[in-house]
């Protein structure tokens, strides 16, 4: 409620510049929670989320390009390039677990970097994809920052309540089971590998509708949205925002998108801020802001309850 | 011919960096169970240290010494404050603390010695080039294996065949047992990342020559270093001995072998590595149950 | 009375260490086996190598006549092969009733869905409901199993196991650490579940063992020496000689 509340009210009162930064932060904040789902509920810490939702973004330009906007057919390509990945990167990581899995993630997902890097003639190289055509739905074309930041919010809301279902159900309830205690997990005759296949996907899958719409944000598609950095930039926000709480994913995003943005217009220092943050963070919050948020409401309603 | 023995030569240098850079890991990992993705800073932080005093005109020889003092005086202040509360934390909240670190280090590095490559003015015994049957190599390059692996033999020695090894590696095993006999197994431990953070400088110290010093360089080098640890099999000194060699010719051939997608090449032979032995070259013996 | 397990001529060596040589016995429908010997002696080994976590070198396991030699551990814990371990193995963040969900959900062939099956599921949820009743715990389920004492976690733990309905229930060690009352509680839980499951019992108290088994195999050294009732092992010399010994001449 508060969530829909708040998107309608932006969508009112921000101006063009604020709207395509907020649904950035939506985009990228989706993102980062389908990393929520393999990090704070299945233990896999992958470095190589960037090349599901890199790999989506550039399916999706490149479609674009080539066939037009449609806003179905665009999120479709984006959804099959990141459930795609994700298996790929699933059916290798299946049996690591620990600093195999983030290696073997790092190497994977820096294979795909290579390649859109090295992929001139389709991917644009170094220089990316410039002037893309926007995205349409039916008549309308959503090519001014209303609409496409409404289409973030939407995307948001529908990955969120997707990833909630997912981690109530009896599966996302088995990748906590194979987080916690993976070897009872098998004596209850369950696969493990299975669990961490298909959490991928789902994860894939959610990264990629994601990544499929982030291209038409600024009409730009640059290597770096794949490089593993950005995969290292998500852990980060994730952390912020709070492992294992979904919603904190979006104010993970916020923080580290807010820092990039306003800080740096003011000092070169702004990795700096992000850094500190990110350690106090660890030291103070280990749950993040998501888990202090909620720590704080509690002792607050705790307080009220005594005073009645 | 020359052109080959240049090539395995240049293979071997590259082996001789990772090897002691992973080492400096792999410590860590193997006897305090400890990740550590700060290690990137210190190398960084051992190559700027070279950088700055081949260029004061001291005796250039004391650049690896003070480098390796340097980063370990880092390395002990920061074994105080906070690494010391995270050894019996998950790896997990490890690698985002250590990882978190090395971004505010890497900013700070940006801050105090500027966003530019900095090449290192070489000392003079160690500029120019020797003749390999008629083929050019380095002998910076030359001087790097020489002294890589002398300081990974010196470090075998002393964590495989001195007291001091068998403290160290009897804190790990069974510290209660250690305690008893009147050793301070917390101050073994910190002895040990101290010595890791130096290892860390030194190496940082000898890439410079080859690898110049830049931003961004602490992160390159720590994830080749830790692919090396972990294609390695975590931390047993064989392994990584074998998996610096492995990854160092791999990085090294697929370049004269495929120059337009050499890292692809690599990376997957390092993949395929993992596959195939899930456990690195040289596993621990572990029981699961 | 049928076998459900037979375990011929299985071997199993860590390096130049030999955890099992020859061992040979079998388990019948309903019963109760207690398996016993010192520390070392191979018994945890064997409970590997029967639920499918280890390969013997030599040997081979049939399970209800069939040979599962080939099966992998999740196989044959969907034809009721159950195994619980020495320590306690639930899991700590999830509250008791999820605990022994995940069981009853695998159970009921729902354990990976994503949407529907709303009737198994809820069939499910009422089982956890009934295991949580029948055991005596005076808790809702609702509590998160870390804030639980250790005896009741143990307790638990095996009805996590029970959730699966098992034919043959593997028990390592399920005792350690309880005081007697708790330990005897833990075992009536075990008899009252279901007169079919036959039951292999791991324990180190001498007393729980003849107490609640039927038959007792003594395994020492890697080997098998004597399978019987309880007063064939307590009359057994080569048994007294090598584990019971100091208990025999007090």
């Amino acid at each position: 409620m508060v969530a829909v509340a708040g998107l309608s009210a932006a969508a009112l009162l921000a101006g063009e510049f604020h709207l395509r930064f907020l649904a950035e932060i939506l985009i990228i904040g989706t993102a980062v929670m389908s990393l929520d789902l393999l990090v704070g509920f299945g233990g896999l810490v992958s470095l190589g989320h960037a090349a599901l939702f890199g790999a989506a973004a550039y399916a999706a330009a490149v479609a674009a390009q080539h066939l037009g906007g449609n806003l179905l057919f665009i999120l479709g390509t984006g959804i099959a390039m990141g459930a795609a990945v994700a298996a790929l990167m699933g059916a290798v990581i299946v049996r690591t677990s620990s600093l195999f899995l983030l290696i073997l993630t790092l190497l994977l997902g820096q294979i795909v970097w290579e390649i859109v890097f090295h992929w001139r003639d389709v991917t644009g190289g170094a220089d990316g994809l410039r002037g893309l055509p926007p995205l349409s739905f039916g008549p309308w074309v959503l090519s001014s920052a209303r609409p496409l930041f409404l289409l973030a919010g939407l995307l948001a809301l529908a990955a969120l309540w997707l990833a909630h279902s997912f981690v109530d159900a009896p599966l996302g309830r088995a990748l906590i089971g194979s987080r916690e205690q993976p070897i009872r997990m098998s004596a209850l005759g369950y696969s493990i590998p299975r669990i961490r296949f298909l959490t991928m996907l789902v994860a894939g899958a959610i990264a990629g509708a994601a990544g499929a719409l982030y291209p038409f944000v600024n009409l730009y598609i640059g290597p770096q949205s794949v490089h593993w950095t950005l995969s290292a930039t998500m852990i980060i926000m994730l952390v912020i925002g709070g492992v294992g709480s979904l919603w904190g994913a979006f104010l993970g995003s916020a923080v580290y998108l807010a820092i990039q943005t306003y800080i740096s217009a003011y000092t070169d220092r702004w990795q700096l801020f992000v850094g500190l943050i990110f350690v106090l963070t660890v030291l103070l919050l280990p749950n993040g802001l998501a888990g202090g948020l909620r720590r704080l409401a509690s002792r607050m309603r705790r307080r009220r309850a005594q005073q009645a | 011919m020359g052109y080959a023995i240049v090539q395995v030569l240049n293979a071997l240098s590259f082996s001789a960096l990772l090897l002691l850079t992973a080492l400096g890991l792999s410590v860590v990992l193997s006897l305090m169970n400890f990740i550590n993705l700060a290690h990137g800073s210190f190398y960084l932080l051992g190559s700027y240290i070279a950088v700055f005093w081949f260029a004061s005109g001291a005796p250039w020889w004391l650049a690896f010494p003070v480098a390796f003092l340097a980063t370990a005086l880092a390395g002990a202040l920061l074994e105080r404050f906070p690494f010391r509360g995270f050894y019996a934390r998950t790896h997990l909240m490890q690698v985002l603390l250590t990882y978190g670190l090395s971004v505010v280090f890497a900013d700070l590095m940006r801050w105090g010695f500027g966003a530019q490559i900095l090449s290192p003015e070489l000392p003079e015994p160690l500029q120019g080039v020797v003749f390999l049957l008629d083929m050019p190599f380095p002998v910076y390059r030359l001087f790097l294996i020489g002294v890589g692996f002398f300081l990974a033999g010196i470090l075998w020695v002393l964590l495989d065949r001195t007291l001091w090894g068998a403290v160290v590696r009897a804190s790990v095993a069974d510290r209660g047992m250690v305690e008893t006999l009147g050793i301070d197994t917390r101050r073994v431990l910190s002895a040990v990342l101290v010595l890791s953070a130096g290892l860390g400088g030194v190496s940082g110290a000898l890439g410079a020559g080859m690898l110049a010093a830049y931003p961004g360089l602490d992160e390159e080098v720590l994830i080749l270093a830790l692919v090396t640890v972990v294609v390695g099999g975590l931390g047993t000194f064989r392994g990584t001995v074998l998996s610096a060699l492995v990854v160092g010719f791999a990085l090294t051939f697929s370049k004269v072998w495929f120059p337009e997608f050499a890292n692809v090449v690599a990376f997957s032979a390092m993949a395929v590595l993992l596959l195939l032995r899930p456990a690195g070259l040289v596993a621990p013996r572990l029981r699961q149950v | 009375m049928s076998a459900v397990l037979e375990v011929s001529g299985v071997s199993k060596r860590f390096g130049a260490f030999r955890a099992l040589t020859d061992v040979t016995f079998d388990v019948r429908e309903g019963e109760t086996l207690g398996l016993i010997g010192p520390n070392g002696a191979g018994k945890t080994t064997l409970f590997n190598i029967i639920t499918g976590f280890l390969r013997p070198d030599a040997g081979g396991l049939h399970y209800g006549g069939e040979a599962i030699d080939h099966l992998s551990p999740e196989r044959r814990v969907s034809r009721g092969m159950v195994r619980t371990f020495q320590k306690s193995m639930v899991f700590p963040e999830l509250t008791v009733r999820e605990n022994i969900a995940m069981a009853a959900r695998q159970r009921a062939g729902v354990g990976l869905r994503w949407g529907g099956a709303q009737r198994r599921l809820g069939a499910a949820e009422a089982r956890v409901h009934q295991l949580i009743g029948d055991s005596g715990l005076r808790r809702s389920g609702g509590e998160r199993m870390s804030d639980l004492s250790y005896g009741e976690q143990r307790i638990v733990d095996l009805l996590i196991s029970l959730a699966l309905e098992p034919r043959l229930l593997l028990l390592d060690e399920p005792t350690a650490g309880l005081a007697q009352e708790e330990a005897e509680r833990l075992l009536q839980i075990v008899r009252h579940h279901d007169a079919r499951t036959s039951v292999v019992l791991i324990a180190h108290d001498i007393d729980i063992v003849f107490g609640a088994c039927d038959r007792i195999a003594v395994l020492n050294l890697g080997q098998v020496l004597c399978c019987g009732t309880p007063e064939v092992v307590r009359a057994d010399a080569s048994v007294r000689a090598a584990y019971l010994g100091a208990l025999a001449d007090s």
